[in-house]
């Protein structure tokens, strides 16, 4: 036992670090290097978070500037100084104001002229916070050279201060929100365009893992509840592993089939006629091959997701959507490979990926920011996490999937 | 000189010239490993370029834990493809005649390891080499590579026993052959002298 110890010590000893050269052209045989680039999951999960920042920034900005709007429009009132103020008090300081002659006071206003007795009278009777803001809504109308004949002069529209003083407050102004201007309708219908580019999550390594799909929706509001339907096709590409059995070619020989021979009856000899065919040798060994082949796959997608919003502005709200979606495979392009054997012999091509699922079920869920623009146009940005309740191959060989997806939609209310 | 893993780092690249050192750096020694389970010279080659092709694809999964990690790694690779080989090649690899030969008939040498230092190093390959295809890669799986004979089994697919006895016989065999080896070379060098 000792002796073959030092044996097989003596062995290693002597063997350790011998090298024998490889003939030099063995490296020319190198395979050119590919350079590897990050692996695509770090570029995906950066481009996502940017994308949840660009939105919740531009969330931010415009919160910020529908307040700024709503603090410039709407004019608070001190309860305590509603009190003492009364309305004769108020006029007289409005016509006081008006007859000062000053160059930004009009002297001919626009549509309703100062001096005209029954038009004051009107403006008195009417709540002095409500002319002040037909006013403000009118000046803002009016291009900027005419604002000069406006009915409040520029230095009482600035004085606002003063005005916090002498304005009493109205019922409606009780609620500041009344003033404000809701784009969004409590209850609608509306349909529109949706793409969705998705980054997939536990598919075989050759899978593309994005996905790009694109339809038609139908959105159904009601308050902060809303329900969505649609259909839509997506488009999956794959890359199929192909086995490719082949024995390689070495060589080709004539061979003798037959021989006859013909009399020369002017040399007396016999000529011989030969009768040859081409024996093509390959090698006995069968090698293989892989071939990668890209293919296609179509799924019809039909969501119903469900949704509330939590909150509101008056373009803008953030929700959330969850709820699940169908995936029926509707076509798949397979192609074959295009393998070019040479003078090798192909045995065999077996395409050795597994097959795809015809029916799967996902359920999606994820925040929801919707912008609300003018003639019931409104845009959704929806990034949201599915995930599949069954593997999308018929043999199951990774874990389920799942994905991540930015939903951009257009709607238009119906 | 590069480090391995500076190597390693500008491979994954795609520095063709990182690529090519590596090559010329390992290729020796693991061209002299294949040999050991594959005599035969331009199909040892043609595993060694099998195996580099292996590596460039699998170096961005390597993980450089410490020095020698690489080499341990690729020689890893280079065994798992001359023991593919010679699976494709004898499909009954695992099942060697256990009488091919008779341990009976093999006289055991002297112990002594002494008098092989007169052979050089690639006349004790080349004695390796003679060994059957069965024998040799028990051979160098535990005696090169530290497989356990439970390890050799489950690769090979044979039982344990069988392991012990090619090893044995391998061990018998070869210390014959790098005997024989040393008496012709004493004879060549008597005459040649």
């Amino acid at each position: 036992m000792e002796a073959n110890n030092n044996f097989d010590d003596y062995l290693r000893q002597r063997l350790d670090g011998h090298e024998i050269l490889p003939p030099p052209y063995q490296a020319g045989k190198l395979p050119v290097p590919v350079p590897i680039s990050k692996p695509w999951f770090r570029n995906t999960i950066f481009i996502a978070a940017v994308l949840i920042v660009a939105i919740f920034i531009s969330g931010i900005l415009i919160i910020f500037q529908n307040k700024q709007t709503a603090s410039n429009s709407v004019l608070p009132v001190h309860k305590n100084t509603i009190q003492s103020v009364d309305k004769e008090a108020n006029t007289e300081l409005l016509t006081k104001e008006a007859s000062l002659p000053d160059e930004n006071f009009p002297l001919q206003p626009l549509n309703k002229p100062i001096n005209n007795q029954a038009n004051q009278k009107e403006i008195i009777d009417q709540p002095a916070s409500r002319i002040i803001l037909a006013e403000f809504q009118r000046i803002n109308m009016i291009p900027l050279r005419e604002q000069r004949f406006s009915l409040v002069p520029k230095t009482l529209l600035n004085r606002k201060t003063d005005l916090r003083v002498m304005l009493p407050k109205t019922t409606d102004e009780t609620n500041s929100s009344a003033i404000r201007v809701k784009t969004r309708p409590e209850q609608s219908l509306s349909a529109g365009l949706f793409f969705t580019p998705e980054w997939l999550f536990n598919t075989t390594g050759l899978d593309a893992k994005n996905m790009r799909s694109a339809g038609l929706e139908i959105n159904y509001q009601l308050h902060r509840y809303s329900i969505r339907m649609g259909m839509g096709i997506s488009h999956n590409r794959s890359n199929e592993e192909w086995d490719m059995a082949y024995q390689s070619y070495l060589g080709s020989y004539q061979k003798l089939d037959s021989m006859s021979f013909m009399y020369d009856a002017e040399n007396h000899v016999l000529v011989p006629k030969y009768y040859l065919s081409d024996v093509t040798i390959y090698d006995e060994r069968i090698e293989n091959e892989k071939s990668i082949v890209s293919s296609t796959y179509t799924y019809l997608q039909i969501p119903l997701v469900m949704g509330y919003d939590f909150a509101e502005w008056k373009n803008l709200s953030f929700g959330l959507r969850a709820g699940p979606q169908l995936s029926l495979l509707i076509d798949a392009s397979n192609s074959e490979p295009t393998y070019d054997a040479g003078n090798n012999r192909v045995i065999s091509m077996t395409n050795i990926s597994p097959d795809r699922l015809k029916t799967n079920w996902q359920f999606t869920a994820g925040p929801i920011c919707n912008m609300w623009f003018g003639k019931g146009l409104s845009l959704q940005l929806e990034p949201h996490l599915k995930y599949y309740f069954n593997s999308v191959y018929e043999k199951a060989t990774t874990d389920k999937p799942f994905a991540f997806g930015m939903r951009a939609s257009v709607l238009i209310q119906l | 000189m590069e480090s391995e893993q500076s190597l390693v780092k500008e491979c994954i690249r795609g520095n063709q010239k990182a690529c090519e050192a590596l090559y010329y750096r390992y290729a020796g020694r693991l061209l002299s490993i294949c040999l050991r389970y594959i005599p035969q010279q331009d199909v040892a080659e043609d595993v060694l370029q099998e195996t580099f092709i292996k590596v460039f694809q699998h170096l961005p999964s390597f993980e450089f834990r410490n020095k020698g990690a690489l080499q341990a790694w690729m020689t890893r690779i280079i065994v798992n493809q001359a023991l593919n080989y010679l699976r494709n090649k004898d499909k009954s690899l695992h099942l060697i005649d256990l009488e091919t030969v008779n341990p009976m008939k093999i006289k055991h040498p002297d112990n002594s390891t002494e008098n092989f230092n007169s052979l050089d190093t690639d006349e004790i390959h080349r004695c390796i080499g003679r060994l059957a295809d069965g024998y040799r890669t028990v051979f160098n799986l535990y005696i090169f590579e530290d497989y356990s004979h439970k390890e050799i089994a489950s690769l090979l697919e044979i039982t344990e026993s069988t392991s012990k006895t090619q090893l044995l016989k391998a061990r018998a065999l070869l210390k014959k052959y790098m005997e024989e080896t040393l008496n012709r070379k004493k004879v060549l060098q008597h005459y040649g002298s």
